[in-house]
């Protein structure tokens, strides 16, 4: 695995599909993280012009509704959906170990005082943002396959069938699909 | 070699004293905690039973565990020897070559192994051996409440179980089946270790039997 | 809204990081940070687990433990052998912890309510928010001169009373309603009337003879754990196989066949409520059999034996007999066994404590351990031994505001509030709430008639504002109007020191295992920045943080502050005088801490209040008319579980996860019930459904149901929802029946002493269905 290379950022920066892809990833961590501020709304409208329908206040419901409020079986860590059947339904599983390992492989590393555990979806993706960043072809094709892949389509689905909005509805199928036509693509690219 | 030999020597054997045992389950939940053991599946587990007419009614109990038979059956019908018994006498499952074909779980005469639902192997109780191994004791020797798990190594006449053994009465389940079963009960009693007597009042229950 | 991989990528193209795309970029952001030189980690191996010493709370009997951390993760909890009350055990409670931690349903940001109360609409909110809306509110009710508005009521939890009690009294309400937990509150009350101490600890572990009145301490009991070993060792079944020890006896008056009494020398079973009538026959035959402990009566007690003699002479075992169904001549053999054999104790706790006679009855079983000298003995009946903490100066005045919530006119002994009238009293206009603040407490679950509760918290012309802190999305907090979440006991620090039972007091702390999860505070931090924001004053009580306030505490502990005070505790997890001895008869250097500094067998304060000064008999009035087809309702504690906050412990509920109502096989058979059957369990307050178990080991005349199950809320695993049915996965949560909870069938009824609930003394009508 090749390490960090300060000096070939700037290289980096340059490959401008490669930035869009990474700058998507982190869009769409931002889109789980939390709910969508007012800027974000004007700034998606504007530059797809795609129109939103719902209000900020239905959005936020739905947000806190599907992904914070407990029972609803809908939190966005990975361990509680790409888990063993042998595994008892657990945050802090067998999956958040796996990938915090894969984090610290890669010498990142998440400030504990966040609070935040590593299979969260929005950190998940930043990552993968994070290493297209790094332009490890390997290493987005193994998280992808072994992590990403495992859970987050089957997540998107319930969250479609769960959303009240349009907005949840788009967001949750936009991500499915970005993540399946990511690994085609880095499929492509790697034969 | 010599190494070898040494090792030869030690026998592990588990002693419930059921004097001591005031049927908590810290056993049953000890075990789930160290071995990542999935829910509906127990590796030990106390069967408590209620046994008497009214008012002359009593508790009973009978913790439950695989016996690391010195004369196993279960290893003897394994297709690819993945069941093994280790110098010290703890009778393992190599997971690696278990295939899951569950004839050791059909030959068990206690009924201890279960499949593991995810990598369909056979999986059971083998002392803990990454514990003792490490000189720990098992998890649920650790934990016991009343001291009522015992656990040691027989071939020493120093070590407490030994010395237990000696002065005391002790049975074992289904000796009579020749396997030569390594878990000794002290004042166990005939109706818990029946399973058609008595009024089981804890009931774990499991999901399916295999 | 539609936007393809095309669409998406062209945003990403086009935006900048300048651009924040929601609140918690951020914190994203900030969350990766770059470390020199990537190096690959073995993912499976090389796991190094470090030990981590602390407290367990996941019952009030705070056993030792370790967490074992790896990866930034708790990956086990296993017991502390250096611990002296739990010396390296740990019941199933306590190794679930980890499910506690991790439970997948945890409260985990704060949420404020959108749309109706109960309505389970909610939308999250910033801690910054939720500060902003609380502050507000309070330095309203402040300005308004109504600080005794603001209500706050938790469990009891020795650990965090005290800061809550200071917050409350800084901020200028009397009304800091921490003292009580709905169950055994009556036990403490009568022994502080009794003897000053509010809890005995019997010296099991070097006794002979073991006398208990309901109470199972195999399965439950305030400090179970390091209870249960020292009976079992007393009991004389010692294996190792020199030591030779006279095998102390137990006899056990439960009208429930329990671990306990299915494994005693002699089981008795007794008419719910009648322990009492058995205690003072017992103490009769006592006295007029000249068997008494005529040193300790005369020099530390403050009624002459002779006198006591006289007045118990009328108690006698027939009439004994008559009242509890316990054969005289038991008694009488058993009373005489008691006095003969040294040293002796009594145990006694939910059975007596949960009545509505509990104060009377408890001071019977007092009565006994006093006349035969067995108080504070080796061996015996002894009072409680443990650190006080200090608070840090200056310490904020009670208010002297007179509040109906905390100290009830028609309480006058209950010294405190009583929790589960607090809610009704509101009701009744005895009290105005404004703002109701609870933490870790869950009335509308857990309290007798608990649906009447859950009608009232949704009331908001009666509480108009409700803040719940708590890390599970309780029956409570699921009628709130804001969710602050708490963290749990793995993630908090916090000094302990309960009773010791080798009579050797020490201190115990309890540290966090790894960062609270999500955006949970623990309850000292955020009442510490609660009191900041709040300001007016009120700051300068909270002059310290969390390790601060904790490190002022212990400073007046002398052997603690020379062995390195806090930081000791962090290597160590507790401390305690290594060359103190046990000593015994401790009362005789101060004497008791009760106005006569007595052993009080009358009590001035009982009789000043129009109550009888003298241990005594009071019949439960809902025997008085009992009905030919009614049964004694009682509850009682599964050895794997808590009254209230373990359900979501997935390893627990496996075990134990069903509420079925236990009944003797005859009068199931008379009512043509069998085991297995639904029946209706129908009292005067409502009636719920379950299954019938028919068993021998249970009182003719009484049907017993566990607490702890039928959740409606508190997540999945305690309402038995398999995760997500389309996945494989969820066949591993296997059981479907979430069992059902007495307590809405319970009605509220309070010892007239001692304030406490009278759990057991409901009567039902059981029918098929």
């Amino acid at each position: 695995m090749d390490g960090y290379k300060g000096e070939d950022k700037e290289d980096m920066m340059e490959s401008t599909e490669n930035t869009a892809r990474a700058r998507a990833y982190e869009i769409l961590a931002g889109f789980f993280s939390n709910e969508p501020t007012r800027e974000m709304f004007d700034f998606l409208n504007e530059a797809i012009s795609c129109s939103i329908e719902d209000t900020i206040e239905g959005i936020e419901v739905d947000f806190a509704t599907m992904f914070i409020v407990p029972g609803n079986g809908l939190q966005p860590f990975e361990s509680l959906y790409n888990r063993a059947p042998d595994e008892e339904p657990s945050l802090w599983g067998k999956a958040t170990k796996d990938v915090a390992g894969f984090y610290r492989a890669y010498g990142v590393h998440i400030d504990e005082s966040t609070g935040i555990l590593p299979d969260h979806i929005s950190v998940e993706l930043g990552f993968m943002g994070h290493l297209i960043e790094r332009e490890d072809n390997n290493a987005q094709r193994r998280f992808l396959e072994e992590h990403l892949l495992k859970w987050i389509p089957e997540f998107c689905d319930r969250v479609y069938s769960k959303a009240n909005t349009d907005f949840y509805k788009g967001v949750s199928k936009l991500t499915k699909e970005f993540i399946l036509s990511e690994y085609e693509a880095i499929k492509g690219e790697a034969r | 070699m010599a190494k070898e030999e040494e090792k030869r020597k030690i026998r592990y054997a588990m002693l419930v004293d059921l004097r001591r045992c005031v049927g908590c389950q810290s056993c049953s939940v000890a075990c789930k905690s160290e071995n990542e053991v999935p829910l509906s599946k127990f590796r030990t587990w106390v069967k408590i039973i209620e046994k008497g007419r009214y008012p002359d009614v009593s508790r009973q109990f009978l913790p439950a565990l695989c016996n690391n038979c010195e004369n196993p059956i279960c290893n003897r019908n394994c297709p690819v020897h993945a069941t093994y018994i280790r110098p010290d006498g703890i009778v393992m499952v190599n997971m690696h070559r278990c295939i899951g074909c569950m004839y050791c779980m059909a030959s068990c005469p206690y009924d201890v192994r279960y499949v593991n639902p995810l990598r369909k192997i056979v999986q059971k109780c083998f002392w803990c051996a990454h514990r003792v191994d490490a000189g720990l004791l098992p998890a649920c020797v650790e934990t016991c409440l009343g001291r009522a798990l015992i656990f040691g190594d027989i071939n020493d006449p120093n070590s407490e179980i030994s010395q237990v053994l000696a002065t005391n009465a002790v049975v074992r389940l289904k000796p009579e089946l020749g396997t030569d079963p390594h878990v000794f009960y002290i004042a166990a009693d005939a109706d818990a270790m029946d399973p058609t007597k008595g009024i089981d009042i804890d009931k774990i229950r499991f999901m399916e039997p295999y | 809204m539609k936007i393809t991989r095309r669409g998406l990528l062209k945003i990403g193209a086009i935006s900048t990081s300048a651009i924040t795309i929601g609140r918690g970029f951020n914190l994203f952001a900030n969350a990766m940070e770059l470390l020199p030189g990537g190096k690959e980690v073995s993912r499976t191996t090389g796991k190094f687990l470090k030990p981590i010493p602390s407290t367990c709370l996941n019952c009030y009997a705070r056993c030792g433990n370790f967490g074992f951390v790896a990866y930034g993760g708790l990956i086990k909890i296993g017991p502390n052998p250096e611990h002296p009350n739990s010396r390296g055990r740990m019941c199933a409670k306590g190794q679930a912890g980890v499910n506690l931690l991790y439970d997948p349903d945890r409260v985990m940001h704060p949420l404020k309510r959108v749309g109706p109360r109960g309505e389970g609409k909610w939308k999250r909110i910033t801690w910054e928010e939720a500060y902003i809306t609380v502050v507000q509110k309070l330095r309203q009710l402040k300005a308004a001169g109504k600080e005794d508005e603001f209500v706050f009521q938790s469990d009891r939890d020795i650990t965090t009373q005290d800061i809550c009690r200071r917050f409350c009294y800084a901020y200028g309400t009397p009304n800091a309603l921490v003292n009580h937990s709905p169950g055994g509150w009556n036990k403490r009350i009568a022994q502080m009337l009794t003897w000053g101490a509010d809890f005995e600890i019997p010296d099991v572990a070097n006794t002979e003879y073991i006398l208990i009145f309901g109470s199972n301490p195999f399965e439950a009991h305030y400090m179970r754990t390091s209870f249960v070993q020292r009976i079992v060792e007393a009991r004389g079944l010692r294996t190792e196989a020199r030591l030779v020890k006279p095998k102390a006896r137990l006899i056990v008056f439960d009208p429930r066949l329990t671990q306990t009494s299915g494994r005693a020398d002699e089981w008795h079973p007794i008419k719910p409520g009648t322990d009492g009538a058995v205690a003072l026959a017992m103490a009769s035959v006592i006295m007029n059999e000249g068997l008494y402990d005529r040193e300790f009566i005369g020099r530390w007690c403050n009624y002459p034996a002779d006198k006591l003699a006289r007045y118990l002479k009328k108690f006698t075992p027939e009439w004994a007999q008559k009242i509890s169904g316990v054969p005289a001549s038991d008694i009488k053999r058993i009373a005489k066994e008691f006095a003969a054999t040294n040293p002796a104790t009594t145990v006694s706790t939910g059975g007596v404590t949960k009545h509505q006679n509990s104060v009377y009855t408890e001071r019977c079983v007092a009565l006994l351990n006093a006349v035969t000298g067995n108080v504070d003995v080796k061996g015996g009946y002894c009072l409680p031994r443990s650190y006080e903490f200090a608070e840090p100066d200056p310490i904020p005045p009670v208010p002297q505001r007179r509040s109906e919530l905390a100290h009830p006119v028609d309480f006058p002994l209950a010294s405190y509030e009583v929790p589960q009238r607090v809610i009704p009293m509101i009701k009744e206009g005895r009290a105005k709430v404004s703002f109701y603040m609870t933490y870790q407490y869950n009335p509308a679950y857990s309290h007798p008639e608990g649906h009447e509760i859950s009608r009232m918290l949704k009331d908001e012309d009666l509480i108009p504002f409700h803040v719940v802190i708590d890390s599970v999305y309780s029956e409570t907090a699921a009628l709130a109007d804001m969710i602050l979440p708490a963290a749990t006991y793995t993630e908090r620090l916090e000094l302990e020191s309960p009773p010791a039972f080798d009579m050797i007091p020490f201190v115990s702390l309890r540290q966090p295992f790894i960062n609270p999860l999500g955006e949970s505070v623990a309850i000292t931090d955020l009442l510490i920045e609660l009191a900041h924001r709040i300001g007016g004053g009120m700051e300068r009580y909270f002059n310290f943080d969390t390790k601060g306030y904790l490190e002022h505490r212990i400073t007046h502990i002398d052997g603690l502050k020379k062995a390195g005070g806090l930081s000791y505790l962090k290597e160590n997890g507790l401390w305690y005088d290594k060359d103190a001895q046990p000593s015994f008869r401790t009362y005789e250097k101060k004497g008791f801490d009760t106005p006569s500094k007595k052993f009080e067998i009358y009590s001035e304060r009982m009789a000043k209040y129009g109550f009888n000064p003298l241990p005594t008999y009071e019949p439960i009035q809902q025997h008085l008319t009992m009905k030919e087809d009614e049964l004694f309702l009682i509850t009682y504690q599964w050895s794997v579980h808590t009254h209230d906050r373990t359900a979501n412990c997935m390893w627990l509920s496996e075990i134990v996860h069903e509420n079925q109502v236990f009944i003797n096989a005859e009068t199931a058979r008379l009512r043509g019930i069998e085991d297995g059957d639904m029946v209706e369990v129908i009292s005067k307050a409502g009636s719920i459904k379950t299954k019938a178990r028919v068993v021998q080991g249970i009182h003719p005349n009484v049907v017993a149901i566990g607490d702890s199950c039928g959740h409606w809320e508190y997540g999945r695993i305690a309402q038995a929802k398999a995760f997500e049915s389309d996945v494989t996965t969820t066949k591993l949560l296997w059981w479907t029946e979430k069992g059902v909870t007495p307590n809405p069938i319970i009605s509220i009824i309070s010892d007239p002493i001692g304030g406490g609930e009278g759990w057991m003394d409901t009567k039902v009508r059981i029918k098929k269905i």
